[in-house]
C-alpha cells in the first residue's frame, strides 16, 4: 500500500518544498529522502517536532549564530565518495586529501557554533584527530600539501629536486640543460613514489575515522535540513501539530501556494476552520466556493505533518495515518489509456481497499462529476454511505447537498448567504466582473446540524451574471415542485 | 624579445593567443615566465585546453609550461596531479571541466604544469581572480582563438598575439592573416554608454536584437548565430540604428545581408568582441565601402605580436624579412619569439 497518493503540484506541496533551499550536499539529501513518519513510529515523530520547535525557537532568538551557521554550511563539500574509497582501500589523492581536511577544518567550527546554539541533538564528531594528521606542520591553514614533515627521506628527495633545479636555472649550455633535467626528471620520479607511500598512509589511517565522518555526513544534513524546515515555519507561522489519535482538527488553515498567489493579486485568503470526526464528512456549497482548495489545504497540511513539518495552521491535531489520498475530478490517467471516469473508479476501488485495513485519509473532491448528474449523484451518494462504516476519515466535497445522511458530519462554505445583493447587482454593474462575485463570496464553512434547506447561490450567480430570466423562473419552479428529486 | 616586459609591465592580466596551433605561444609564455624570474610572482590559467605532450596532428613536441617555485596556477585536477612540480593544494574552484575540477595550487619547486582552465568568459575571470587573491602580481592567461572557446581575451587588460611559420608556407600568406585578424582584434568599441547598457540586456535576452531611434529595443530568437541573416534582412527598416549580435558575425551572414538589401548603410553592427568576428578581409571590405559599420561591446587591447619563423611542419622563414615586413604592416611592437636576443 502506497502512503500517500497525491498529486503533489495540485495541493500546493511543490510550491513549500521548492523554496526548502538546504546548504550542503547532505541536506539536499534529506529533501529528497523525505520520510513519511508511521504509526509505529510516533516517538520518533514526536522528537522531530520537538527537535523542529527548538530551532524555530533559537532561530527566532538568535538569527546571527544561525548565519554563521549557514556560511560553514556553504563550505562543505561532497566527500563521501572518497571516504567510501579510503574504506574500500583505495589510496586518496592530493586533492581528495585537501577536501577532507576542510571538511574536518568546517566541521570543528561547525561544531562549535551548535554548542554555542545549544543544539544539544545535533551530534557532530570531532575530526581534530585527522585535521592533525593532514596538518603534520602545525600551520593550521586549509591549504594541503604532502609535507616533507612526513618523511625524512622525502625532505632529501625534495631538497635535492631544489639542488638540480637552481642548476638548471644557472646553467647557460643547452646540452647541459637537458642532461639535467633528465636527472630531475629521475628525482620526480623517485618523489613521486615517496608521496605514494604517504598517500597510502594517510588513506589506511582515515579510513579508520569513515564511521565517524559518516555520522557527521548524517548530522549535518539533518542539522541543515530543519534549519530549512524552521525557515518555512516561520515565514508561515507554522504550528506544531497534536497527535489526537480520534479526530483530524484544524483551526484556521492556509495553504501557502493559493495565498501567496492571492497576496500577488491583493486578496487575501480565508484560513479554514474544520473539525473531521471518523467516517464521511461532506462539504457543499456553490461553485467558485472554495471547496476545492479546501480539500488540498487539509491534504497538503496533513501531508506536512506526516513527513515531520509543522502544520500550516493556528492549530492542529490528528493521528498518524497509514495512509493519504486525494481524488480530484481533473485526474487524469494518460499512461493507462483511460476516461476520466474510469481512472476515478479504479483510483476509488483502491481507497475502498485501504480502508478495510487502515486507519486513513481520503479527500474526495467533486468525484463523478463527469457522468450525467442521476447517476453521479447515485455514486457519491453510495460512497459516502458505505465509506461512513469504517474507522478513516472520509472528506467529499460535491454540490449535491442530499448526500449527506444523518450520521455523517457536514459543512457548507457560507457563499453568497448572508450578502446584500442589491449593493453586489450595483457593483457588478459599475466593474462588470466575475472576480466582483468572489470577492463577495464568504469562503468560510459552517457546520450544518440539520438538512437546511438548498442553497441557491448557484441560481443567484446565474441572476447577477445576467442569464436569461425566463430560464431561471423555468429553474425556480422545478426546484420548488421537485425539492429534492434527487431523493 | 625582452622588452616584451616592459610592454606588459602596465598590466595585471595578461593573455597570449595564437594565430594557430604550433605558432609558437607556450614558447612567448615560457619566454616571459623565464623573464619575470625573480621579479614577478606570475599566476597563471588558460582558456580551453593546451600545451599537451605531443599535438596529435603533427606529433611534434610541443613545449611544456616550465614554472618557477612559487608560481600560483589554475588548471584542472587531472592535470594538476600530472603537473611534476611539488604541489600544494590553495583551493578547489567548485567549477568543473571535462577533465575535472578547477584546481587552484602553487608551485613549491620549480617544474613542469599543463594548463586547462575553464571555457566559460565569466569562469576565467573568477578563476583570474581568484589567483589574484593569492597575491600574484600578474595573471597569464593562455587563450586560444577559435570559434570553438566561448571565452575571450577580452577578459584580460592586455593581449598579445601569436604568429608564426605554421600558418600558411608563403611569407606574404602569414603576414597578410595575421594583419587581418589584428585588424579584427581591434575593432572600434562602441562609447555610447547607453547603447552599451541596451546591448548588454538584449544579450542575456536573446542573440539577436535591434536598437532604434528613440532607444527601445527588440529581440529576436535566433536557434544559432548562422540562420540570423534571414532575420536581420526583414527588421531592418529606417529605424533600427544598431543591430545586436550574440556569438559569431560570419562571412555568410554579411554576404546574404548585402545581397538582399541596403539598409544596413549607416546602420552600427554590434558583437561581443573581436574574436566573433569570422570575416574575410573581402567581405568586410566590400560591407564597410558600401557604408555598413562593425562596433565590439568589449574591446580586445593587443599590446604586440611575437613571430615564430620556424614551422613544426618542416620549412622556416628568414627570420629577419619576416620581422621587418610583419613590423611594416602594423603599428604595434612585433617581437621575434626565437631568440633576437642577443
Amino acid at each position: 500500500m502506497k502512503f500517500f497518493d497525491i498529486d503533489l503540484k495540485e495541493i500546493g506541496f511543490e510550491y513549500v518544498y521548492d523554496q526548502l533551499q538546504p546548504k550542503t550536499i547532505f541536506g539536499m539529501d534529506k529533501k529528497r529522502n523525505l520520510k513519511f513518519y508511521k504509526k509505529h513510529e510516533k516517538e520518533l515523530l514526536i522528537r522531530e517536532f520537538d527537535e523542529l520547535e527548538k530551532v524555530i525557537e533559537k532561530l527566532r532568538y538568535n538569527n546571527e549564530i544561525f548565519e554563521d551557521i549557514e556560511t560553514i554550511l556553504l563550505k562543505f563539500k561532497d566527500i563521501r565518495k572518497s571516504i567510501s574509497r579510503c574504506k574500500n582501500g583505495c589510496v586518496l589523492d592530493e586533492v581528495e586529501l585537501f577536501e577532507i581536511k576542510n571538511f574536518c577544518l568546517n566541521s570543528n567550527a561547525l561544531r562549535n557554533l551548535i554548542l554555542q546554539a545549544g543544539l544539544y541533538f545535533i551530534n557532530l564528531n570531532s575530526l581534530e584527530d585527522v585535521f592533525k594528521l593532514l596538518d603534520p606542520e602545525g600551520k593550521n591553514m586549509p591549504t594541503f600539501h604532502i609535507y616533507s614533515a612526513y618523511s625524512k627521506k622525502l625532505e632529501e628527495i625534495r631538497n635535492k629536486k631544489l639542488d638540480i633545479e637552481r642548476k638548471i636555472l644557472y646553467e647557460l649550455d643547452e646540452k647541459i640543460i637537458d642532461i639535467l633535467k633528465e636527472e630531475r626528471l629521475r628525482i620526480v620520479i623517485e618523489e613521486e613514489e615517496e608521496e605514494l607511500k604517504i598517500k597510502t598512509i594517510l588513506s589506511e589511517k582515515i579510513s579508520f575515522y569513515s564511521k565517524k565522518f559518516e555520522e557527521n555526513f548524517e548530522a549535518i544534513g539533518k542539522l541543515d535540513f530543519l534549519i530549512e524546515k524552521a525557515k518555512l515555519a516561520i515565514k508561515y507561522d507554522a504550528v506544531k501539530p497534536n497527535l489526537d489519535d480520534n479526530r483530524i482538527c484544524f483551526v484556521n488553515q492556509i495553504n501557502p501556494y493559493v495565498l501567496d498567489l492571492l497576496r500577488k493579486n491583493g486578496k487575501n485568503f480565508v484560513p479554514i476552520t474544520i473539525e473531521i470526526p471518523f467516517g464521511t464528512t461532506v462539504i457543499t456549497g456553490a461553485n467558485m466556493g472554495g471547496k476545492s482548495i479546501t480539500l488540498k489545504t487539509i491534504t497538503l497540511n496533513l501531508l506536512m505533518g506526516h513527513l515531520g513539518f509543522f502544520v500550516f495552521a493556528k492549530h492542529a491535531s490528528f493521528p498518524i495515518l497509514d495512509f493519504i489520498y486525494f481524488v480530484s475530478d481533473d485526474l487524469q490517467s494518460v499512461s493507462r489509456g483511460l476516461s476520466t471516469f474510469g481512472a476515478e473508479i479504479i483510483k476509488l476501488n483502491e481507497i475502498i481497499e485501504a480502508v478495510k485495513f487502515g486507519l486513513g485519509f481520503v479527500a474526495l473532491d467533486e468525484v463523478a462529476r463527469g457522468t450525467n448528474p442521476k447517476e453521479g449523484y447515485a455514486i457519491v451518494k453510495a460512497l459516502c454511505k458505505y465509506l461512513n462504516k469504517f474507522k478513516s476519515f472520509v472528506l467529499v466535497s460535491t454540490h449535491y447537498d442530499s448526500v449527506v445522511d444523518n450520521d455523517m458530519s457536514h459543512y457548507q462554505v457560507i457563499g453568497l448567504r448572508n450578502v446584500n445583493f442589491n449593493k453586489l447587482k450595483k457593483d457588478l454593474a459599475l466593474k462588470n466582473s466575475i472576480e466582483v462575485i468572489q470577492e463577495y463570496m464568504d469562503y468560510r464553512l459552517v457546520k450544518v446540524q440539520s438538512l437546511s434547506e438548498v442553497p441557491k447561490d448557484a441560481l443567484n450567480i446565474s441572476k447577477l451574471l445576467g442569464f436569461n430570466q425566463e430560464v431561471i423562473n423555468m429553474a425556480e419552479n422545478i426546484l420548488k415542485e421537485g425539492e429534492g428529486y434527487e431523493k | 624579445m625582452s622588452d616584451i616586459l616592459s610592454l606588459i609591465k602596465p598590466y595585471k592580466t595578461i593573455s597570449i593567443i595564437g594565430m594557430e596551433k604550433n605558432v609558437g605561444k607556450t614558447t612567448v609564455l615560457n619566454h616571459i615566465i623565464n623573464k619575470t624570474r625573480g621579479g614577478y610572482l606570475l599566476g597563471l590559467t588558460s582558456i580551453g585546453r593546451d600545451g599537451e605532450d605531443t599535438d596529435r596532428v603533427t606529433n611534434t613536441q610541443k613545449p611544456k609550461i616550465y614554472v618557477e617555485k612559487g608560481t600560483i596556477f589554475a588548471t584542472c585536477k587531472e592535470l594538476f596531479l600530472k603537473s611534476d612540480v611539488t604541489k600544494e593544494i590553495l583551493e578547489t574552484t567548485g567549477i568543473y571541466t571535462p577533465l575535472g575540477e578547477i584546481i587552484i595550487g602553487k608551485a613549491l619547486s620549480d617544474g613542469y604544469v599543463e594548463l586547462a582552465g575553464p571555457s566559460a568568459n565569466s569562469l576565467i575571470k573568477e578563476v583570474s581572480n581568484k589567483i589574484i587573491n593569492f597575491g600574484v602580481d600578474k595573471v597569464l592567461v593562455d587563450g586560444a582563438l577559435s570559434r570553438k572557446t566561448m571565452a575571450s581575451p577580452s577578459i584580460t587588460q592586455a593581449t598579445i598575439l601569436s604568429t608564426g611559420a605554421a600558418l600558411s608556407k608563403s611569407l606574404n600568406e602569414v603576414i597578410d592573416k595575421t594583419e587581418h585578424t589584428l585588424r579584427l582584434l581591434s575593432t572600434e568599441k562602441e562609447s555610447n554608454e547607453i547603447i552599451l547598457k541596451l546591448a548588454h540586456e538584449i544579450l542575456k535576452k536573446a542573440r539577436l536584437g535591434f536598437i532604434y531611434k528613440d532607444y527601445s529595443y527588440k529581440t529576436v530568437d535566433v536557434l544559432t548565430s548562422l540562420e540570423s541573416s534571414k532575420y536581420i534582412v526583414e527588421n531592418l527598416n529606417e529605424d533600427v540604428i544598431y543591430v545586436v549580435i550574440k556569438g559569431v558575425l560570419t562571412d555568410k551572414t554579411l554576404e546574404d545581408i548585402i545581397k538582399s538589401t541596403d539598409k544596413y548603410k549607416e546602420k552600427i553592427f554590434l558583437v561581443e568582441d573581436g574574436t566573433k568576428l569570422f570575416l574575410s578581409t573581402d567581405i568586410l571590405n566590400v560591407f564597410i565601402k558600401s557604408g555598413g559599420k562593425i562596433k565590439v561591446l568589449l574591446p580586445i587591447n593587443v599590446v604586440c605580436i611575437t613571430i615564430n619563423p620556424k614551422s613544426p611542419y618542416g620549412y622556416e622563414f628568414d627570420s629577419k624579412v619576416f620581422l621587418e615586413k610583419m613590423r611594416h604592416r602594423v603599428n604595434i611592437p612585433v617581437l621575434n619569439v626565437l631568440g633576437d636576443e642577443k
